[in-house]
């Protein structure tokens, strides 16, 4: 594999390199403001919804930290959420409508506003950037890579005994673009909307408010989990414990 | 913010540190009333113009701190103002609610505070200021339902359940305090507090059962602690020894009492050596000797000095 | 019954407790000194707490301490004040009531005494003690040994020395804070010694 042997214009550092991460730099900000102008304020699901996000959150608790509780309190609240008239049971045998967000007006909008401030920047750019900038390598990443990346970093450059540590300016795009995290949360604080991954996670349907799309699979799934969930004395060996100390 | 206090001189300070002390303030709800109020004004009087969209954060801070200490005209005059920015907010409704209580019209807040439930009874900053109402006029009643109403939507509320239960303890409920310590613990179980909390309840309510259970949760108070907590040793060994002297608990149970009542006995020894505080065993009587009667020619010196001190 | 005296001490700390604690419920016992025979004369108060003032294990801690503190220094514990933050009612409540039962058990002429807050941020000062079976009011039974009493408070407030009382529950916080407050006593004399002088050049005057 051609390791050393290649070495790269220094024009590069002041025409791809610096020129590119200055972009994704100033768009991140662009998008950062641009979303706080166009926020449509905290999305508050209905008080139904919040209802069901707690009792299914009281669950989990319960679950979790039931076990230290008296026997007695743990049971009350266990029979309480699946009995007959538990919470959770009414819960999983209610046949709600799928909340499906293409349906849902005011949560399209807020998720067409985020797809259109995050992708629309990205594709841009990004098509910029492949016009602009290739057919040529920009840079070595300092560690070796499989052959595997070969094909994603280096897009524009048909050399098959490239060794795969060569990458293309676009592959730079989308390494400044995702790893500029840090960067942004100096600079606006954390929560910023400039962070890429985060706009990659608010995309996934469910994600922005916290609402659950299918609620009676939540309940039935919590409501099995709390069924086998059994009691144990969580502080049986407390004063052995304290005695030790 | 070392050594702001109400002797402080706003006019010593610079624009910049004026707005990040009230800005600390806001952002630990700190209500320092007499600070904030000189601070606020000064910075209003001088810089209003400097603090652009701020000063509406701060025209509410000060409308607070007015109503603290008690001068709700000039709260009223910060209040016009916001709501002449913001006629329709929620939060300014909220805001002349607080006026309304601190006037006395109680009347007048809750049809307010109920009126802007009707419309949102989602509102969880409005519902507890009604709750907080109904609690400073003595109607524990309302206050209860509502807030055990509030709790049946947002059940993981820490704040509204430690609420509750001090609420049922001042009506003695303690078997539903304990209902609602439980929950707190189910929320954090790491916190020491509600453990110690929860376990004072349980030897409230007394009987074999729940001072065994009182008995574990100062264990693990203390165990939380890092065996720091003085009211967890204390209460660990209350209900020990209590339990000692009680039929009806197992022999093994009793043998477990000696042993916490004698490891936590050693840990606060060593704190109460480590406390020495010296203080003079002569406590007061009616025949102590009166201040009057020592110096008498001194008094007025004293009165002067007394008069130049304050803390 | 004898007539209940109160030194300046005894009422000055209890209301420097209820100030320093102004949206809370507090609570604290009346020492009395045994010395005195002719009169029931309180001569100091242990502020006792200011959170958690229904549970019991701490409170009977608290009690336990001051019955020792008592024995040493020949005092008996004489009433048990509240001042609850809430105002419900203006008889004392059901815990005071049993903490007088108990007391009564020691001390046949142990009182209660209830504060109601009022508007003007000073507090209404309600006795009770127990006839033919019930705690009634008795207006009579609050007598002070110093008329002056309400101005020494009020010159306390005022530099902000209110703000050094340590209660029992801050003793539990903290062993080193000393609930029998032996240092601010010493300012509260001082205090009350100068409003007296003042109150006597004016009488001179």
């Amino acid at each position: 594999m051609i390791r050393d042997a290649i070495t790269l214009d220094p024009q590069i550092r002041y025409w791809v390199i610096a020129p590119i991460l200055i972009i994704t730099f100033l768009f991140g900000l662009i998008r950062h403001y641009l979303m706080i102008i166009l926020k449509n304020g905290p999305s508050q699901g209905s008080l139904e919804s919040v209802k069901t996000m707690q009792t299914l959150r009281r669950s989990a608790l319960l679950r979790e930290n039931g076990h230290f509780l008296p026997a007695n309190s743990f049971e009350i609240r266990k029979r309480h959420l699946i009995g007959e008239q538990g919470a959770l049971t009414i819960g999983k045998d209610t046949e709600g409508a799928v909340k499906n967000p293409m349906q849902d007006p005011s949560m399209m909008g807020d998720q067409l506003k985020g797809q259109m401030t995050n992708m629309l920047p990205m594709i841009v750019i990004g098509g910029w950037v492949s016009y602009a900038f290739s057919g040529f390598l920009a840079a070595r990443v300092p560690f070796p890579l499989t052959l595997r990346f070969k094909q994603l970093m280096q897009r524009g450059i048909e050399l098959s005994s490239l060794d795969a540590s060569w990458i293309s300016s676009m592959s730079w795009y989308f390494i400044g673009a995702f790893g500029m995290r840090g960067v942004y949360e100096l600079v606006l604080g954390e929560d910023n909307q400039a962070d890429q991954a985060r706009a990659m996670q608010q995309q996934m349907p469910g994600g922005v408010g916290g609402q659950i799309q299918d609620e009676q699979k939540a309940y039935k799934a919590e409501w099995e989990a709390l069924k086998i969930t059994n009691y144990k004395n969580a502080l049986e060996n407390v004063e052995k414990m304290l005695l030790q100390t | 913010m070392e050594g702001i206090n109400s002797s402080t001189d706003a006019a010593e300070m610079s624009f910049g540190e004026l707005r990040k002390t009230l800005r600390k303030f806001r952002e630990n709800g700190t209500r320092n009333a007499t600070v904030t109020y000189k601070l606020g004004k000064y910075m209003c009087d001088n810089y209003s113009s400097k603090l652009g969209n701020e000063v509406w954060d701060v025209y509410e801070q000060m409308f607070f701190a007015c109503i603290d200490l008690g001068i709700n005209d000039i709260g009223l005059s910060y209040l016009r103002q916001i709501k002449e920015q913001f006629p329709e907010s929620k939060r300014v409704y909220r805001l002349i609610g607080v006026l309304h209580e601190a006037d006395g019209e109680l009347a007048e807040a809750e049809e307010l505070y109920k009126e802007m439930l009707e419309e949102n009874p989602g509102d969880a900053a409005m519902t507890k200021r009604l709750i907080s109402m109904y609690k400073t006029n003595g109607k524990t009643v309302e206050a209860v339902k509502l807030l055990v109403s509030y709790l049946e939507t947002y059940k993981c509320d820490n704040e509204a359940w430690l609420e509750l239960a001090e609420l049922y303890l001042s009506e003695y409920e303690y078997e539903k305090a304990a209902y609602c310590f439980e929950e707190l613990i189910l929320i954090s179980p790491a916190n020491y507090l509600y453990h110690q909390r929860y376990a004072e309840v349980r030897y409230t309510i007394g009987g074999a059962e729940n001072y065994l259970i009182s008995k574990m949760h100062f264990c693990q108070a203390a165990r939380l602690s890092g065996n720091s907590s003085n009211r967890a040793l204390l209460g660990l060994v209350t209900v020990c020894e209590t339990l000692r002297g009680l039929k009806g608990v197992t022999t093994e149970d009793k043998e477990s009492c000696f042993k916490l009542v004698k490891w936590a006995k050693e840990k606060l020894t060593d704190k109460y050596e480590k406390s020495k505080v010296e203080v003079s065993d002569a406590c007061p009587k009616k025949n102590s000797p009166k201040m009057t009667d020592h110096i008498d020619s001194g008094l007025e010196t004293v009165c002067a000095i007394l008069d130049s001190v304050k803390l | 019954m004898r007539d209940i005296v109160f030194s300046s001490l005894a009422l000055t700390k209890m209301m420097l407790h209820s100030y320093k604690y102004p949206h809370m419920p507090v609570n604290g016992v009346f020492l009395m000194d045994c010395d005195v025979e002719k009169e029931i004369y309180i001569s100091d108060c242990v502020p006792l707490f200011h959170q958690g003032i229904s549970l019991k294990p701490m409170f009977q801690l608290a009690m336990r301490t001051v019955e020792d503190y008592c024995e040493r220094n020949n005092l008996a514990i004489a009433g048990y004040y509240e001042s609850p933050d809430i105002v419900k009612s203006a008889s004392p409540s059901l815990f005071a009531e049993k903490v007088g039962e108990k007391l009564r058990e020691h001390f046949k002429d142990a009182f209660l005494l209830h504060n109601i807050w009022q508007e003007n941020s000073k507090f209404a000062l309600r006795p009770f003690i127990k006839e033919s079976g019930k705690w009634s009011y008795s207006a009579n039974t609050l007598n002070f040994e110093n008329e002056n009493v309400f101005k020494t408070v009020a010159e306390l407030q005022k530099k902000n020395f209110g703000l050094e009382l340590q209660d029992y529950d801050c003793y539990l916080d903290n062993f080193t804070n000393d609930w029998t407050n032996r240092s601010l006593q010493e300012v509260i004399m001082l205090v009350d010694a100068q409003t007296e002088h003042r109150d006597q050049s004016i009488k001179a005057k």
